[in-house]
């Protein structure tokens, strides 16, 4: 089976002339479909970066990335986002839950994105959160939810339409401990139950047990990742 | 999508409403401000507007208006009507005059004389009396606005008592009788006007007899109008205008006093507020909702998409607070409809209004545009 994501060489630097870091130094991984996996590794070692860049929302300086078959080296800025709307789901570590919105209205974004009728887009994200045990508050403002809940939503909002492959940053970091393996079991249950690949960069090592497949990052290079867990 | 840029916009109640106030206040501001000035200007030339007989008016190069005339010589009124093609002409005689009332008030006065026999010039609406009594002796009408207001008997105990047919004044040292009350076109200047035969105009003014302010006159159907004014000004050396040109002369003159500069200031004013207040609180919304542009983005939606949604919301408040000044400014002109104010709100001005306020609106957009447009997905991540 073709990976989920193949990233070949991937380099990224930041600033120019005497400022310049290279945050990405030829990064090659490979993520199978349908699994579950954490990208982990102390702060500046390049993880957020590799996400942006799987994530289609900042370009590699140098090497490939295929995503579910796609060659994004090819994509101009407007079919990468056309890409992202088609085929990915984002969880950000804040949620960004836009608060003049009802929960179900956030949820519908991508589809209302996409072109889709409100009513219908609607009536899909109250499944998507009755899915996530957030039907009743389907009316209500993200203000009037707990962190946990919002997460939830914005898991909700990752994948309602229908996207195979769905990253995520630091999706627990601001949880608590219930709440972020409450976020992960639903995660987990993606993967199992609806063939999601979902890639998760974290700190969090009380999710580790949740993985698939931990790829370690430091200093711009994986480290180790072959191991599953 | 445009459905989510509305909410997104109502959300945030309080710069919402800030938004609209700030284009409230400004279409207020410039279309009440233009309606005075336009009121105002139209009464420059009540004149005109009022004697509607006449299709020429004949004047002195050198008279810029009703109330700055060089009179002409009255010789000259059978020359005008000697043009071939002339059905009549009449002469109509102005000047200021002092006026005394039964109570005491004094107040300077706008005197109309006006031809004896035909009363060419007199009012057209009557709202007491008869035209014809003009020809009474020492017979002036009295516009109602004065009858109510300024020559209105005041009563010791505060009670006004309006002006009424036979009542007497004292117009130059001269007995004058109201023989009736009319509606006319209020004048620039809030001053009484009266109108009165030409016998008695003379009477009151010992104005010399030798001279008339202007000569009014009709031509006959299918002339060449042109053709006549270019006869007239040949053989009196006087101008001969249409209702229109005299218009125009009139505005002009009344032009040069620096009105236009007083009310073109209050306009900008308008338009500094309307940019100043809605322009800044809907920059600031647009940039405090910047995170959720780039959600939108960061979930696919495209920069044409966010455009569309800036863009009408820009509209949207523009309309709602332009519907809002507008209503407020025509609420106040029927307010004022009976009164001495100036008012007057035609459809150009409306349309006027309109393109600036869309300015504001367009100019407001495109400020907030240059910013959305350059959010970037990338600040979501690791934040």
């Amino acid at each position: 089976m073709q990976p989920a994501v193949q990233c070949r060489g991937i380099r990224k630097t930041y600033g120019n002339n005497d400022n310049k870091v290279e945050v990405l130094k030829g990064i090659d991984l490979e993520i199978d479909a349908k699994t579950l996996t954490l990208m982990v590794g102390p702060s500046g070692s390049g993880k957020t970066t590799l996400l942006s860049i799987i994530a289609t929302i900042l370009t590699a300086d140098a090497g490939e990335l295929v995503l579910l078959g796609h060659n994004v080296k090819e994509m101009n800025e407007e079919e990468k986002t056309l890409f992202r709307r088609d085929h990915l789901g984002i969880v950000f570590q804040s949620f960004f839950l836009i608060p003049t919105l009802t929960v179900a209205e956030n949820v519908s974004l991508p589809l209302i994105v996409a072109g889709e009728e409100e009513e219908i887009a609607i009536e899909k994200a109250i499944v998507q959160l009755k899915r996530m045990g957030l039907a009743n508050k389907h009316n209500v403002s993200p203000s009037n939810l707990s962190k946990g809940q919002q997460q939830r939503v914005a898991i909700a909002r990752a994948i309602i339409n229908e996207s195979q492959l769905i990253v995520c940053d630091e999706p627990t970091s601001s949880l608590d401990h219930v709440s972020g393996a409450e976020v992960m079991k639903i995660l987990k249950e993606l993967v199992e139950e609806a063939s999601k690949t979902i890639l998760v960069v974290t700190h969090d090592h009380r999710i580790f047990p949740f993985a698939n497949r931990i790829v370690y990052m430091g200093d711009g290079q994986i480290t180790t990742g072959d191991g599953h867990e | 999508m445009l459905l989510l840029a509305i909410k997104m916009l109502i959300g945030k109640r309080s710069a919402f409403i800030g938004v609209i106030f700030g284009i409230f206040l400004a279409t207020l501001l410039i279309s009440q401000q233009s309606a005075i000035f336009l009121g105002l200007i139209s009464r420059s030339y009540r004149t005109v507007t009022d004697i509607s007989a006449p299709n020429l008016w004949i004047i002195d190069p050198a008279t810029e208006s009703d109330d700055r005339v060089r009179s002409v010589p009255s010789g000259y009124l059978d020359v005008i009507r000697s043009v071939p093609g002339m059905k009549w002409a009449s002469p109509i005689n102005i000047t200021m005059v002092p006026l005394v009332t039964e109570t005491n008030i004094f107040e300077m006065c706008q005197l109309y004389g006006v031809d004896d026999a035909t009363l060419i010039g007199a009012p057209n609406v009557m709202l007491q009396g008869q035209v014809e009594d003009l020809r009474r002796e020492g017979g002036i009408i009295v516009d109602t606005y004065s009858a109510h207001g300024a020559l209105a008997k005041k009563m010791a105990d505060g009670t006004v008592i309006p002006l009424k047919l036979g009542d007497e004044l004292e117009i130059n040292h001269h007995r004058a009788v109201v023989v009736g009350i009319c509606k006319i076109t209020q004048g620039f200047y809030p001053q009484p006007i009266i109108f009165c035969s030409n016998e008695e105009f003379f009477h009151f003014t010992s104005i010399p007899r030798e001279r008339y302010s202007f000569i009014v006159a009709k031509t006959c159907e299918g002339v060449d109008i042109p053709h006549i004014q270019q006869m007239i000004n040949s053989r009196t050396k006087l101008d001969a205008l249409t209702r229109e040109e005299f218009k125009k002369k009139i505005v002009d003159s009344f032009l040069k006093t620096g009105i236009l500069i007083n009310f073109g200031l209050s306009v900008a004013l308008g338009v500094i507020i309307g940019f100043s207040i809605a322009g800044q609180i809907f920059y600031s919304m647009t940039v405090a909702n910047l995170t959720y542009y780039a959600l939108i983005k960061a979930v696919g939606g495209t920069r044409k998409m966010i455009l569309q949604m800036i863009t009408l919301q820009a509209v949207l408040v523009g309309i709602i607070g332009f519907c809002l000044g507008t209503a407020a400014t025509i609420l106040w002109g029927f307010a004022i409809e009976d009164t001495t104010l100036a008012f007057m709100f035609p459809w150009q001005l409306l349309l006027f209004c309109a393109f600036i306020i869309f300015t504001i609106c367009l100019s407001t957009a495109i400020l907030s545009v240059r910013k959305v447009i350059n959010a970037d997905p990338k600040t979501l991540m690791g934040t």
